[in-house]
């Protein structure tokens, strides 16, 4: 082929993440959170144990997302603003309080956080986003350590501080599980405690405690006895006995889980206005990714190439389910420990193999992208058991905006008892958008006023 | 605390119930008594001081009914917040205005409000035991279609309110205009108003277009039963909204074969008296009936409100995450700023009373001014002219053409012009009927401006009233260019919408803003959004001095972080120019200085001495520079234009089915001379009158199609092309592989049953990549007939859009009226949309190739909105296929289609394997043949050291429909056009640019690679950015979650190289004709420049 006059020479290498070393952790500060507040709160024993030295960032607030998009690429979803934002916000803070230059914060901090989880889009795409937002801003080279749940595959370094371990891992799952157990015992306290203030602050001490005890070396033997005594602790609260309508929130991971202005804390917001709100569970969440794992590899091994390939995918699918049969058997052991029924909560997983078939017919499960699907199994399911179902999705969100919410239009024609409203959240517009979730609560009210007066017409004797 | 009496007795007195609506805009207030009969009311715009109206409302109402006790409820979307303070229950608008409806109305369909910024749709159904729910929806985020679209509009084409009141609908032709965004309805309104369409039809346009948003978007295909009731202030007062609804959803209850109760559109949609009331009225009846669990006590009085205006407020603003500093700390720093950086009066050298000399005249016809100067021979201005555009162009230049010659009569001159130069976006219609000489981008106008007085120059930012154009430059070259794309957010006009919805003239604004010791901090981006946050934070309490602080504060993220998309602008350079209009506004200088200065402490910043007549200048400089002998007939001639226009029926184009009004404005330049001037067509073939033009256009645009290829369009066409495929073996024959043990006569009646199927494909989405493989596959399985739907078009659009129940990227939310349009064919017997999860591609060593989300999902939309109330696939006898393929995989594919088709085609395994192997055989087929083009094309352009463009864009992108034709317009200016797909695979091509390593991977720089599409428009970057005779242009679509993470990243490939690569991104169903053709001009005149560049090296070489 003719070839050109000549070849533009100049290239770009792409951002670059170098390794966090083992030779540097002494001398370097981990920053990190997750998702909400509660769930960093346990990670902190996790690296406090492994002898890391950290700086818990905690909760998102409004403020990152001017920071991510001032950043960041245009038109991205909010969680990656939310995320990428706070990261920022935290390095200009730091910089301002300790007086430290740029360059010595890159050598001196590294971020660790999730990653991935969502996949379709661009929140899948985050880890090359905070790296451009970083460059941008100024703390090129600065050292970031995502965990996502195994769909992508950057690299680790052999020689890494923090490696993705079966040791992280599982400081990663106990810290979830353990952050889920609190948000469970919040849902069930808050709407019936007689007096909120208080019945919080246990909460919160009950909390406490249990970290405490996690950040111990041989936590795992002491966890049993501490969340006795967390669960007893939440049990002992005073409740009313009320009949509240029970709200459902689900939606992509981040809307659905930032407890925090990342979601205009909706699940808060919701219990402080008379009704109950479903928990919602990130070790559910990484259950589901591990479902979808599992049913790739089963295409996988069914239709591999060839043999080798069919071992090569059999064994990874052995593996992935030996780690879900991990997180079952921590979370029955935690929850059984916790008691959650000594407080009026019940704890348990879905049922994913049966949410995937109820779905299928409109949303086939291995469209794969976010948790679209689910949100579909979901409405199909709690239709007739809940009395609001609220989808919150990140503004363009493109699994729930682009076809859940058009997927939904048949659920609504066929299940018409159900009571439903689709958010998109983009940090800012809180008032109109709680002023949507006001309304369906109302409707979430009436129906189950309602359901009593129905009830108490078929109890009357004739 | 006296106990609430719902009797509406009291210990003391009567006690009246008050509803107060407190909305973006305006704040409703009624006042109710015991028979829940209105006896007070008022609505009145807020301008940002809602507190301060409600407490205007209540001192009345208290005057009013001294010896009356009362019950508050407030509503709408800034009543939360004060129902606290104001001790009263607080009821969601959507449920008073449902009560409000079920109580007055309770043979209510549905309601539709329109608000400032809400819109809501009710619909109550019914079930089989005959209980009544209702169902509701608001608009998400987006602002379009409300009350804000239109309001927006109002000041852009000089109607008043009061006339827009008596607009009836009389048969206006009605222009599309993009409703689904106020930034984009205002772009394409701008386009309209330089057209000279009148201001009436404009609006009644506009007034359709917001009916429609609200039907695509907001009542997301579901059926507005009657009685409708129309309910918001928009509806009270703007009649012809009314009259559109009444012609509107009669239309769509056809299509969904619904039957309403009278014939009478009149009595099925109505207005009542009192629509704005309503919210106010429900709030009232929904509260007082208990219906309500917000605990409510009496009214004790405006002590709190009072205390809230005067210091509560600012408090909690200050504790809110919102709070910025505001633009300057002391009036030294404003003296010392507007010492550097105020413009300087214009004050030129004149010559003298009586004298003779010569001028250049440039003009400048913008989208919210125009200007005029004269340039004196040595390129220095004496004279200039600067108006607010009063709607059509060519009646403002007579304006400043009558000025100038009062200028020059009232000083005796003896002018001679000696060429006159416009730009601007008006400018080809000012060219024409001003009989001007040369018509200059505005891109290129704006940098021989800056150069002039400013030559050593980093960047150019030009801040219009429509655009922000950003220029880089290199020793006084440019060497690149931003625009914005569609969105205007932060640009002149936005600046100006804001200040005159403060009731404050444009002039005044930085006095306002500089007034502000705080700010709130809005979010960067689309303007309605900023729009919002405006609303929110006038609810919070803000002065306007403040937002109006906050607005100039937002503006440099505008400009930097979504045109530029740089955030780390100290790589960009440190000398500055800042021009346009806006400049004058010294606020938004304050604010560009301060955010450029944060981040490159020594950046030079000038604002340019000329600032709001930089492209005028720049066009005269033009025609200086062209030295040709001018054409232009005389000021005094120009002056005295006369024109009319003409807007109806008979100018409706009628060269294709989509039907386009146009205006045809007939300009008599001189006595007995006219030209007729064609505006508002869709498309070039709109610009012809009569048949013959058209065939000569026709024909002057096939010999250009056939100079210059678009492989984009060959693309688009031959991927439905049917390819060929070997027959199905008989029984018993042993061919390739397979044994192929059917029976014959089995197989015959099979065959009969196949042949008697007529399968219908769409044209969408990845369908651009894979057709050849199903079509095949169907086809060598003896499938009778496959029918496509129509390429993507406005009139499929339009007939279609009523299907769709979200609001996804026009790529795909345009798919209901591909299928719409399918089922219209008449003759299907299946429609086939595949669900494909993975799709094969050349980019290797990827995690994934999986197809985007919504790609795999829209089939799933599609099966869920023609089944809910109207099945229309099913009352047609049309079978949906779906299959489930992971085209990646070829084991899969073959598994998935025969578990999936075995029994609706029965199949045999064989069988499938047969079709399955054809189909991949003419996908490659299809790859191949382009990749012959491609590779013909790129050796001619080395040959001739010409530039191609290489179209960076998802599949989809080559449907002329959602490309908007961009790349034929590259085509016609003589620039062939490449695709992915059409990028030869061989080592020979690649190695030399990519090394052996990387050929075929982008792995060394992008490590999530796991969206096909994505991975492979990275690697096309990769491989133009070694490339000299390639540019790109990358297509991205609005709401694309793909192509966002991508954008910087992008640029960074193609930017390090130094290859010339262009934006058009956030495309959407609405197309900015004027905003593409400035930005097409301008890459015209940057490839061109490139292209001489590569000449020059050739030569070079040659020489060396």
């Amino acid at each position: 082929m003719l070839q050109p006059k000549y070849i533009r020479e100049k290239e770009w290498k792409g951002h670059i993440n170098p390794p966090f070393l083992k030779k540097d952790k002494d001398k370097v500060i981990v920053l990190f959170n997750y998702i909400e507040r509660r769930k960093s709160f346990f990670l902190r024993s996790f690296f406090k144990r492994n002898g890391f030295q950290y700086e818990d960032l905690g909760d998102y607030i409004l403020e990152d997302v001017r920071w991510g998009k001032e950043y960041g690429n245009r038109m991205e979803c909010n969680p990656m603003y939310f995320t990428g934002g706070s990261l920022l916000r935290n390095l200009f803070r730091i910089e301002k309080e300790t007086g430290l230059s740029k360059e010595e914060i890159v050598k001196k901090y590294v971020f660790v956080g999730g990653g991935g989880q969502c996949g379709p889009c661009r929140y899948g795409m985050y880890p090359q986003e905070y790296l451009k937002a970083l460059d941008d801003a100024g703390f090129k080279n600065f050292r970031i350590v995502i965990f996502s749940t195994g769909f992508t595959r950057d690299p680790v370094h052999r020689n890494s501080a923090l490696k993705i371990n079966i040791n992280f891992r599982l400081g990663m799952l106990h810290s979830a599980i353990l952050a889920d157990i609190f948000h469970a015992a919040e849902c069930a306290i808050r709407p019936y405690a007689i007096d909120k203030k208080s019945a919080l602050e246990i909460i919160e001490n009950a909390q406490e405690h249990v970290n405490h005890t996690f950040g111990k070396k041989r936590y795992i033997f002491k966890l049993p006895k501490a969340l006795k005594e967390a669960g007893n602790m939440i049990a002992d609260i005073p409740k009313s006995d009320i009949e509240l309508p029970r709200i459902l929130v689900t939606g992509e991971i981040f809307a659905n889980l930032a407890h925090n202005e990342g979601n205009y804390n909706i699940r808060r917001f919701i219990m402080d206005e008379g009704c109950e709100v479903l928990p919602g569970y990130l070790t559910q969440r990484i259950m589901y990714d591990m479902w979808r794992m599992i049913k790739n590899y089963d295409r996988f091994i069914k239709y591999a190439e060839n043999n080798k390939d069919r071992i090569k995918y059999t064994l990874i699918r052995i593996q992935i389910r030996f780690r879900k049969m991990f997180i079952e058997y921590f979370w029955n052991s935690f929850i059984k420990n916790f008691n959650p029924s000594g407080f009026g909560a019940k704890m348990e997983f879905v049922d994913l193999d049966m949410f995937g078939e109820i779905g299928k017919p409109y949303y086939h499960p291995e469209i794969f992208g976010g948790e679209g699907n689910l949100e579909i199994s979901e409405a199909l399911y709690y239709a007739d058991k809940v009395d609001g179902f609220i989808s919150s999705k990140p503004f363009g969100c493109m699994p729930s905006s682009g076809v859940s919410d058009g997927v939904m239009a048949k659920i609504m024609h066929d299940k018409p008892e159900l009571n439903f409203l689709s958010i998109e959240t983009s940090g800012d517009n809180e008032v109109s958008i709680l002023s949507r979730v006001s309304m369906l609560l109302f409707k979430a009210k009436e129906k189950l006023k309602k359901r009593i007066e129905q009830e108490e017409k078929s109890s009357v004797p004739r | 605390m006296l106990d609430k009496d719902i009797s509406g007795k009291s210990k003391t007195g009567t006690v009246l119930n008050c509803g107060l609506d407190v909305g973006s805009t305006t704040v409703k207030a009624v006042v109710m008594n015991e028979n829940n009969e209105i006896i007070w009311k008022r609505y009145e715009r807020h301008n940002t001081r809602q507190s301060e109206l409600v407490h205007e409302f209540l001192s009345e109402i208290l005057k009013t009914y001294p010896s009356s006790l009362l019950s508050l409820f407030v509503t709408g979307s800034g009543g939360r917040s004060l129902s606290s303070i104001l001790n009263a229950g607080y009821v969601q608008e959507v449920n008073a205005v449902s009560y409000a409806v079920e109580t007055l109305h309770p043979d209510a369909g549905s309601v539709i409000e329109l608000g400032g910024q809400d819109a809501k749709v009710i619909i109550w159904k019914e079930d089989t035991n005959g209980n009544k729910s209702s169902i509701s929806f608001m608009n998400d985020k987006c602002a379009g279609g409300t009350g804000a679209t239109i309001d927006k509009i109002f000041s852009k084409i000089g109607l008043p309110m009061e006339e827009a009141r008596k607009v009836k609908l009389s048969g206006q032709s009605l222009h599309h205009i993009a409703a689904k965004c106020g930034v984009f309805a205002e772009t394409d309104v701008v386009g309209l108003v330089k057209a000279g369409v009148n201001k009436e039809e404009i609006f009644v346009s506009l007034c359709n277009a917001v009916v429609k948003q609200n039907l695509e978007v907001l009542v997301r295909g579901n059926i507005l039963k009657d009685k409708v009731i129309l309910l918001g202030g928009p509806h009270r007062f703007i009649p012809v909204l009314a009259e559109l609804w009444q012609k509107t959803l009669p239309e769509t209850w056809d299509l969904h074969g619904w039957d309403p109760a009278v014939s009478d559109p009149e009595e099925q949609i109505i207005v009542p008296d009192d629509a704005h009331y309503y919210a106010a009225a429900g709030a009232v009846l929904f509260g007082a009936g208990s219906k309500t669990e917000a605990a409510y006590q009496l009214f004790s009085g405006l002590d709190e409100l009072d205390n809230f205006i005067n210091k509560g407020r600012k408090k909690q603003l200050e504790n809110s995450g919102s709070f910025l500093k505001g633009l300057i700390s002391s009036t030294e720093e404003l003296k010392e700023f507007s010492r550097h950086y105020s413009i300087p009066p214009f004050s030129p050298k004149i010559p003298e009373k009586g004298s003779d000399f010569s001028v250049y005249i440039g003009i400048d016809g913008g989208s919210t001014s125009s200007k005029l100067v004269l340039l004196d021979i040595s390129g220095e201005p004496i004279y200039k002219d600067y108006i607010l555009s009063e709607g059509n162009p060519v009646v403002d230049l007579i304006s400043m053409f009558n000025t100038l010659k009062k200028w020059i009569s009232d000083r005796e001159y003896n002018m001679t012009v000696l060429g006159t130069g416009v730009t601007g976006y008006a400018s080809t219609i000012l060219k024409e009927a001003f009989t001007l000489d040369i018509e200059v981008v505005e891109t290129v106008a704006h940098m021989r401006a800056a150069v002039k007085y400013y030559g050593d120059t980093d960047i150019i930012c030009d801040i219009g009233g429509q655009d922000i154009k950003i220029l880089f430059m290199k020793n006084n070259r440019v060497t690149d260019f931003k625009l914005n794309t569609q969105c205007s957010a932060g640009n002149g006009y936005f600046l100006q919408g804001m200040a005159e919805q403060f009731n404050i003239p444009v002039e005044e604004y930085a006095n306002y803003a500089f007034k502000a010791t705080s700010a709130p901090a809005f979010n960067y981006g689309c303007a309605v959004f900023m729009e919002q946050d405006k609303v929110n934070f006038q609810q919070q309490g803000w002065s306007k001095e403040e937002i109006m602080a906050g607005l100039a504060l937002v503006l440099p993220m505008n400009i930097w972080n979504y045109v530029v998309q740089e955030s780390n602008i100290a790589r960009l350079g440190k000398r500055f120019v800042l021009q346009g209009g806006t400049q004058k506004n010294l606020a938004a200088v304050k604010a560009q200085v301060d955010y450029i200065k944060k981040r490159i402490p020594d950046s030079k910043i000038s604002v340019h001495k000329y600032a709001d007549i930089g492209g005028a200048i720049g066009a005269a400089l033009e025609v200086k520079d062209k030295g040709d002998i001018s054409i232009f007939p005389g000021i005094r001639n120009s002056a005295h234009i006369t024109f009319t226009t003409e807007n109806n029926e008979s100018t409706r184009c009628r060269f294709c089915t989509n039907r386009c009004p146009r205006t045809f404005t007939t300009i008599n330049t001189t006595p007995g001379t006219s030209i007729l001037f064609i505006s508002g067509n869709g498309c070039d073939r709109g610009l012809c009158e009569t048949t013959e033009s058209l065939k000569e256009l026709q024909s002057r645009k096939d010999s250009l199609r056939g100079a210059t290829p678009d492989l984009s369009r060959v693309a688009a066409e031959s991927i439905f092309d049917d390819y060929d495929f070997d027959t199905l073996p008989l029984k018993g024959v042993y061919k390739k592989g397979n044994f192929y043990k059917n029976s014959n006569k089995s197989h015959e009646i099979i065959m009969q049953k196949r042949q008697a199927m007529v399968i219908g494909i769409p044209r969408l989405l990845n369908q651009y990549y894979y057709n050849p493989f199903f079509s095949t596959y169907l086809r060598s399985l003896g499938i009778g007939k496959i029918i496509y739907s129509d390429f993507t078009s406005p009139k499929l659009w339009n007939e279609g859009n009523k299907w769709g129940a979200n609001d996804p990227c026009f790529p795909a939310k345009v798919a209901p009226a591909h299928i719409y349009n399918l089922i219209n064919k008449k003759e299907l017997t299946h429609i086939l949309f595949p669900r494909v999860t993975h799709l094969p591609g050349s980019v290797e060593n990827t995690s994934g190739n999986h197809a985007c989300v919504i790609q795999m999902g829209t089939p799933e939309v599609i099966g869920a909105v023609f089944s809910r109330d109207k099945k229309l696939l099913v009352e047609n006898n049309i079978d949906y296929l779906k299959p489930l393929v992971n085209l990646k995989n070829r084991v899969e594919a073959e598994a998935n289609l025969f578990d999936y088709f075995q029994h609706i085609f029965q199949l045999t395994k064989n069988e499938n394997t047969h079709a399955v192997k054809a189909g991949y055989k003419a996908m490659e087929e299809y790859l191949s043949s382009l990749r012959f083009e491609g590779k013909k094309i790129i050796e001619e352009l080395i040959r001739n050291d010409r530039m191609g463009i290489l179209l960076i864009g998802h599949p989809y992108h080559h449907d002329p429909g959602l490309n908007h034709g961009i790349p034929e317009k590259f085509q016609m200016l003589g620039y062939p056009v490449l695709t992915i797909e059409s990028l030869p695979m061989d080592d020979d091509f690649l190695v030399p640019l990519l090394g052996r390593k990387a050929t075929r991977e982008i792995n060394d720089i992008w490590l999530r690679d796991f969206n096909r599409n994505l991975n492979h428009k990275i690697w096309a970057a990769k491989v133009a950015a070694k490339h000299p005779n390639l540019a790109v242009i990358d297509l991205s679509s609005f709401k694309c979650g793909f192509d966002a993470p991508a954008y910087a990243f992008l640029s960074n490939i193609l930017d390090t190289s130094g290859t010339p690569h262009f934006l058009f991104h956030d495309i959407d169903q609405n197309k900015p004709g004027a905003t593409f053709d400035i930005r097409i001009k301008t890459i015209d005149y940057f490839l061109k420049h490139e292209e001489r560049s590569l000449k020059a090296y050739a030569s070079a070489k040659v020489y060396s």
